[in-house]
């Protein structure tokens, strides 16, 4: 099988994503696991450059990386003094996890694979920046609705993160 | 590429993320894991919305990276709070309640 | 873009109070009441225009198709706000003693309740997702508000954990969906199936928006967090978790798999019908082997659970309203139920464990009888609410011609019955093992639970009174 250069980057973006992932499951040092993370989430973002979602791939990086796995990483501190931690992987949990995985993976996977209609329909790469499409589409087309909501969601981060994280004063 | 090589990497990713929740036992962890289920179906958004020439598909990204930022800031404000009260994020030491 | 603000008065109102209650708890120390009675006010004017909306059939989509108000998503707005009200009644003077500020809590009950209407009013699954996550992010704080308890804040981090989980699983159905039917939006799906009928992807989309449902109004086998969540969090909270946030689950649970996936139905319906009969099945068994009545009251409600989803089994316009007419007496009468439990307070917190009840039937009369009311309701006893909603329910899956659901439920009705009466009799007929300290009774809890009270008297014995609204109401 010939690979094509853009064939072989596919591939390299999978390989890292899938690699990565699968640290971030089984490693036991938990700063590792958010490292590996990082590699998860920055692949994406390579492939979501592949998809032509130029836009999408800036905010992956800005939001998640930049933002998430940095909240994820000051709760790895916050919550252990070292920052080793002990994870332990029972036999049980293992195998059930396993089959129940397997299991969905194994029934997604035949769902695609039998799913006829698409057999690389590749649509004129079409490079033009998605950015003022999908501000239009926001902000004055159909997702003005979800916008606002997703305003008040973060209203309630706000307001239920301080809530739970303040130290309990007593007022009067 | 085509579309069915981005499924089956989603669901690949998607299974991943299923085996960590169920499999680990630290909270943060599981934290992770549930990231990387909300990333790969993502990932599936899009690339159905690239193969339908859809822009709706990478709106509801957006909206997938606004509600994952908000539940990981309450999710940790809560395991730290559980923290202050134990030494510890394993859940399966964390169980007062039982029946 | 024109709006017709009208149609969205209900979610207005309660951004408004939203808003106002914000600006007087920023100001306004001394007074820790303000924002609760903001509150009930905001979400009684909020109850009083989507009746009015509801008589007058005031229907309509709004944000380009984004959202549908219709004579389905008002009668659900009425029993959100039915159940707010009455959980913030029982809240005030329940967090009354503690020192914490209280305007968060109404805030986030408040957004919950936000979050709950949009998901009936939702006619794109994104909206109904992002509704469905302004709600449940509010309960996570909500179940781990008593920070300075170590089993409220264990509540909240399995709730949220578990939480989302299931919205994992939610948002990668939608995706399979998406790809399958090529949109979200409900009413196009319902067209694009009936043009390719059955992809497999939008299949197996359909079976993880199941299993994300199913977490989501704790079906069985995906129900495990609802007892130590209702035992942990605060009982007001337990109260308000068991009400409207599975009545909004099951208001979206029921337009999806009614509209989008109508013409699938053969696929879902058997699964469908084993998740009832397992969740009424198990829930029922595990309850009777409860010693403590929050947990009891959690297995209970999964077991209610069960009881909607057949009308859901049914798959039918009956089906549909009997699931929203049992839903709206559900409410009540498990917010009544908590409510008791709430009033049962000793000195050192709650009276938790049912052997605590004992003799409470003479020492405390009117405890005792409100329990006792909501008790039989749960349990299905006629004259009250409870009865008349399992009836209809039953009924409904009768003529679609699921007999052995309907056996299954009758069976599990009887067993409920014992625990539930368990309960009744150590009230009035054994004799208390330790003198206990009650508290005296709280004002408001009285109201809340007289309210509580008529309404399952009412309903139980004027039933067409109160089933004709949901049966005009179907969107089938």
């Amino acid at each position: 099988m010939e690979l094509n250069p853009q064939q072989l980057v596919f591939y390299l973006f999978a390989l890292l994503t899938i690699g990565s992932a699968v640290v971030v499951v089984t490693i036991r040092n938990i700063v590792y696991a958010a490292f590996s993370l990082m590699v998860t989430l920055f692949s994406i973002a390579g492939l979501y450059v592949f998809l032509q979602a130029d836009f999408l791939a800036a905010t992956q990086v800005i939001v998640y990386v930049g933002g998430i796995l940095v909240l994820i990483l000051f709760g790895v501190m916050m919550t252990s003094g070292s920052l080793d931690l002990k994870l332990k992987l029972e036999r049980g949990q293992l195998f059930w996890g396993g089959v129940v995985s397997l299991t969905i993976f194994g029934l997604l996977l035949s769902v695609i694979t039998n799913t006829p209609q698409w057999e690389n329909v590749d649509i004129g790469a079409s490079q033009e920046p998605t950015t003022r499409k999908i501000g239009e589409m926001i902000m004055k087309e159909e997702y003005l609705l979800p916008f606002e909501i997703a305003s008040i969601l973060l209203l309630v981060a706000l307001i239920g993160a301080a809530l739970i994280s303040r130290k309990e004063v007593r007022d009067e | 590429m085509a579309l069915q090589y981005y499924l089956i990497l989603s669901a690949l990713l998607f299974t991943i993320g299923v085996i960590g929740v169920l499999i680990r036992r630290n909270a943060i962890i599981i934290f992770m894991c549930i990231e990387l289920m909300l990333n790969a179906a993502n990932l599936a958004f899009v690339a159905i919305g690239r193969e339908l020439g859809d822009a709706s598909g990478q709106i509801f990204v957006f909206f997938v990276m606004t509600v994952a930022a908000a539940e990981v800031a309450i999710g940790l404000a809560i395991i730290v709070s559980v923290f202050r009260h134990r030494e510890t994020i394993n859940i399966d030491e964390i169980n007062t309640m039982k029946g | 873009m024109t709006i017709n603000w009208q149609l969205l008065m209900p979610e207005l109102i309660i951004i408004l109070t939203f808003i106002l209650v914000a600006i007087f708890d920023l100001f306004n120390s001394i007074q820790k009441t303000v924002a609760a009675w903001l509150t009930i006010v905001g979400c009684a004017i909020a109850l009083y225009v989507s009746i009015d909306m509801l008589q007058v059939g005031m229907e309509g989509t709004e944000f380009s198709n984004m959202i549908q108000v219709d004579k389905y998503s008002l009668f659900f707005n009425v029993i959100f706000l039915v159940s707010t009200i009455l959980v913030v009644l029982i809240s005030m003077n329940y967090l009354g003693r503690t020192d914490r500020r209280q305007g968060e809590y109404y805030l986030l009950i408040l957004l919950a309740t936000l979050g709950m209407m949009l998901m009936a009013s939702g006619n794109e699954l994104i909206v109904v997702f992002l509704g469905l996550e302004l709600m449940s992010l509010s309960l996570y704080v909500l179940a781990g508000y008593f920070q300075r308890s170590m089993a409220s804040s264990e509540a909240g981090m399995k709730y949220l954990l578990l939480g989302a989980f299931a919205s994992g699983f939610f948002l990668y159905g939608i995706a399979l969906i998406y790809g399958g039917a090529g949109t979200t939006s409900i009413p196009k799906i319902a067209s694009a199936i009936t043009v390719n009928a059955t992809s497999p992807l939008l299949l197996s989309g359909m079976f993880l928006l199941v299993v994300g449902f199913g977490f989501k109004v704790a079906l069985v086998p995906f129900h495990q967090w609802a007892p130590d969540v209702y035992e942990g969090a605060p009982t007001s909270i337990a109260a308000f978790i068991s009400a409207g946030p599975k009545a909004a689950g099951f208001a979206a649970f029921l337009r999806i798999f009614l509209e989008a996936l109508q013409n699938i139905q053969s696929e879902w319906i058997v699964v469908v019908t084993i998740l009832a009969a397992l969740t009424m099945t198990v829930g029922n068994l595990v309850a009777i082997a409860q010693r403590n009545i929050k947990r009891m009251l959690a297995y209970s409600s999964i077991a209610h659970a069960g009881y909607v989803l057949v009308g859901l089994a049914a798959a039918n316009k009956d089906g549909i309203s009997s699931a929203m007419f049992y839903l709206l007496i559900y409410c009540i009468m498990n917010i009544g139920a908590f409510g008791a439990v709430i009033l049962a307070r000793t000195e050192d917190g709650e009276s938790l464990m049912i052997s605590d009840y004992a003799g409470l039937g003479f020492k405390k009369p009117l405890l005792a009888l409100f329990m006792t009311l909501m008790l039989l309701s749960l349990a299905g006893f006629p004259p009250t609410a409870g009865f008349v909603g399992k009836f209809y329910i039953f009924r409904s899956a009768v003529e679609s011609g699921q007999i052995w659901l309907v056996i299954i439920g009758a069976i599990n009705t009887a067993i409920s019955a014992f625990y539930y009466l368990r309960v009744v009799v150590a009230m009035y007929m054994r004799e208390p093992e330790e003198e206990l300290d009650f508290h005296p009774y709280p004002s408001l809890l009285i109201v809340a639970l007289t309210l509580a009270a008529i309404g399952v008297v009412l309903i139980g014995i004027l039933p067409s009174y109160f089933l004709s609204p949901a049966q005009i109401s179907t969107f089938l």
